[in-house]
């Protein structure tokens, strides 16, 4: 490996790691709040990934315009989610971990019939938007622009959410009602809204997500299972209930996979559920997680 | 009926006159043999070879279904992951036949049920530790894993999986001609499912209940809880790898799919619907489902989506599927709570563990 390739599948690495981190932390926030685990969330970033397809168009777009079109696909999801979590989450957070699960499938099939139903089962193509095609030299390594463009948004979504959530009211509501929602509710919280809230901003940022990943891929209907089980891995590797854990286990799982895909290549696809795998029988809460998954004995 | 069942609902002692039966297991009685019966008929009702084709794979979505139902519904095991065992014993077949010539179907059958068993007690040892949300996650990673596997091996065909799989003889037992096969499968899966009848009316099966409602205390009570677990994770690996090995004599042909992560999730849908963890729960289901599928592809391209509408129906409106459809009927009718009472939504909120 030359410093020019160590160069690129460093940056890409990264890369892959924010995408992993804006799917990842929608399925953090809804555990740490409302205590499931979301299945459904890839059908999220599928959503925002074809959005952003519908307003911008398989053509290429400048910038700012793409980023209007980012923002454009993320509110619409979000609207979508937070309609979803009023009239059907809601009435299934206290039920048995399976029908959680099966319940999240199941919206998985209704998205990829959506989709499907909507734009066709055909791969749909993006261009990248004008001038992010190509690659720049960083220590004389041509690393693709666009990968450092995700790294970018990654880096400013990252702030924005830490002072929303350590900086605002509005972070101290809903840390307030992830600590215990019982007693934030009994001192007058609005508790329905925090999910409600919680959920379209996990949503919200899934679809960012999608967006940004839309001009990389093709898109097709099941592109919400492709990436769901590795924002997965990811969440629980990282601990499901902390946001700082799943950052680090999204670079980690990030640049493993980009450094697995260069060197032993057949191995790369493992990674993921090898890292599950390792982290559920070692260290159940996960990297940087507090809750364990089970308190059953047996 | 088992002792278990017997005491737990006084009804089932109001007896048939004349008979050493009660009502219910009358009911029972009849509507297998109804079942049977048609099932029997399948080929003679002059169904086209495909329908043939169609209700084959029923049976075997039956037995792999209710091979889950012992795990999820009757010891309260998640998994995600099912297609592993069910996808060894498809490739345990496919390799041998496709790859090795060997032709014989019975070695055929007791090898990739055999490679599905030895799987999940592998698999099953090291997981069984967890429970609850960590052991489903887990079981998704190794079928994930399984899967990306076969996906990846050039030796087993990669995506485009393996062809060249025959069916041959047993004894004198031609099972070449689709409907010859048919019965044989009806058969076996016939004695399958009296196999785990017999495992969940057992000793056996009201530890695995008694697993389901409080494994803790089950564990106080002096029971090897992960003995049992591990115990059904391989009893269930095997009849998976059993109902493997008749899919791929079935299609002659080992794809991928057969270890996706939707074909874990199929026979999870199937007993939900029918009710799970009931014994014939799985097996409405996967009929009830099957014909749904098929009757929904020849209409639109976006079954999928109504397969999962009627889903997300079935657990907000029927939690208990089918089954639990009916019994809560009964209740209704019969104007008595439902067991467990009458909850309010909000009731359950104190009692929730994540905390």
């Amino acid at each position: 490996m030359t410093f020019d390739e160590l160069v690129i599948v460093t940056v890409n690495g990264i890369s892959f790691g924010f995408l992993l981190f804006l799917v990842a932390v929608g399925l953090s926030l809804v555990f740490g709040v409302m205590g499931i685990l979301n299945l459904a969330h890839g059908a999220f970033f599928m959503l925002g990934a074809y959005l952003a397809y519908e307003f911008g168009g398989a053509a290429a777009l400048s910038l700012p315009l793409f980023i209007l079109v980012m923002i454009g696909s993320g509110l619409v999801t979000a609207a979508i989610a937070a309609v979803l979590e009023a009239a059907l989450f809601r009435r299934i957070y206290y039920r048995e971990h399976l029908e959680i699960l099966v319940f999240a499938f199941a919206l998985i099939f209704v998205a990829e019939g959506a989709v499907r139903l909507q734009w066709g089962p055909n791969p749909l193509i993006m261009s990248y938007p004008e001038g992010f095609a190509s690659s720049v030299s960083i220590f004389g390594a041509p690393v693709p622009e666009w990968s450092l463009l995700i790294i970018v948004a990654g880096l400013v979504i990252l702030a924005g959410l830490a002072f929303l959530l350590f900086r605002t009211r509005i972070g101290y509501v809903i840390r307030a009602v992830a600590e215990d929602s019982h007693m934030a509710g009994a001192l007058g919280l609005n508790v329905g809204l925090v999910f409600t809230g919680v959920f379209a901003l996990g949503a919200l940022l899934a679809a960012i997500g999608g967006s940004l990943v839309a001009p990389t891929l093709a898109l097709t209907p099941q592109l919400g299972l492709l990436f769901l089980v590795q924002a997965f891995a990811v969440v629980v590797v990282g601990g499901l209930d902390s946001i700082p854990g799943s950052l680090v286990a999204a670079i980690i799982l990030g640049l493993a996979n980009s450094f697995l895909v260069f060197t032993f290549s057949g191995w790369a696809p493992y990674s993921f559920y090898l890292g599950l795998i390792v982290v559920l029988l070692l260290r159940p809460q996960g990297i940087l997680g507090s809750r364990e998954l089970t308190k059953q004995v047996g | 009926m088992a002792v278990g069942t017997e005491a737990v609902t006084p009804t089932a002692k109001r007896r048939v006159r004349g008979l050493p039966l009660s009502l219910r297991q009358v009911a029972t009685l009849a509507g297998v043999l109804i079942l049977v019966g048609f099932l029997a008929l399948v080929p003679t009702l002059n169904f086209t070879q495909d329908n043939v084709f169609f209700w084959n794979e029923i049976l075997i979505f039956v037995l792999f279904a209710s091979s889950l139902n012992l795990l999820i519904g009757y010891t309260g095991m998640v998994s995600f992951g099912h297609a592993a065992y069910y996808g060894a014993g498809v490739y345990a077949v496919g390799v041998m036949v496709s790859k090795w010539g060997q032709d014989m179907m019975l070695v055929g059958l007791l090898f990739g049920t055999a490679v599905g068993g030895l799987l999940a007690l592998v698999v099953g040892a090291l997981i069984v530790r967890a429970a609850g949300l960590a052991f489903a996650i887990l079981t998704l990673a190794f079928g994930q894993l399984a899967f990306t596997f076969v996906y990846q091996r050039n030796y087993l065909g990669g995506e485009n999986g393996l062809a060249g799989i025959l069916r041959g003889t047993i004894g004198p037992l031609d099972l070449g001609p689709l409907n010859n096969y048919y019965y044989f499968t009806l058969v076996i899966v016939f004695i399958a499912m009296m196999g785990i009848w017999l495992v969940v009316n057992s000793p056996l099966g009201l530890a695995m209940k008694s697993i389901r409602e409080d494994a803790g205390r089950t564990q106080f009570l002096g029971m090897r809880v992960r003995l049992y677990k591990l115990a059904v994770f391989t009893l269930a690996g095997t009849l998976a790898g059993l109902a493997g090995s008749l899919r791929a004599y079935h299609n002659l042909f080992a794809t991928p799919e057969e270890l996706g992560l939707i074909r874990s999730a199929e026979p999870i849908i199937m007993s939900i619907i029918g009710g799970m963890g009931t014994f014939f729960g799985p097996v409405l289901g996967a009929i009830g489902y099957m014909w749904l599928e098929n009757w929904l592809q020849a209409y639109t391209s976006t079954w999928i989506m109504w397969i999962g509408i009627l889903l997300v129906a079935v657990i907000l409106v029927f939690p208990g599927g089918l089954l639990g459809g009916l019994s809560r009927l009964r209740q209704v009718l019969r104007s008595r709570r439902p067991r467990g009472g009458w909850r309010l939504p909000w009731q359950k909120l104190h009692s929730d563990s994540m905390d």
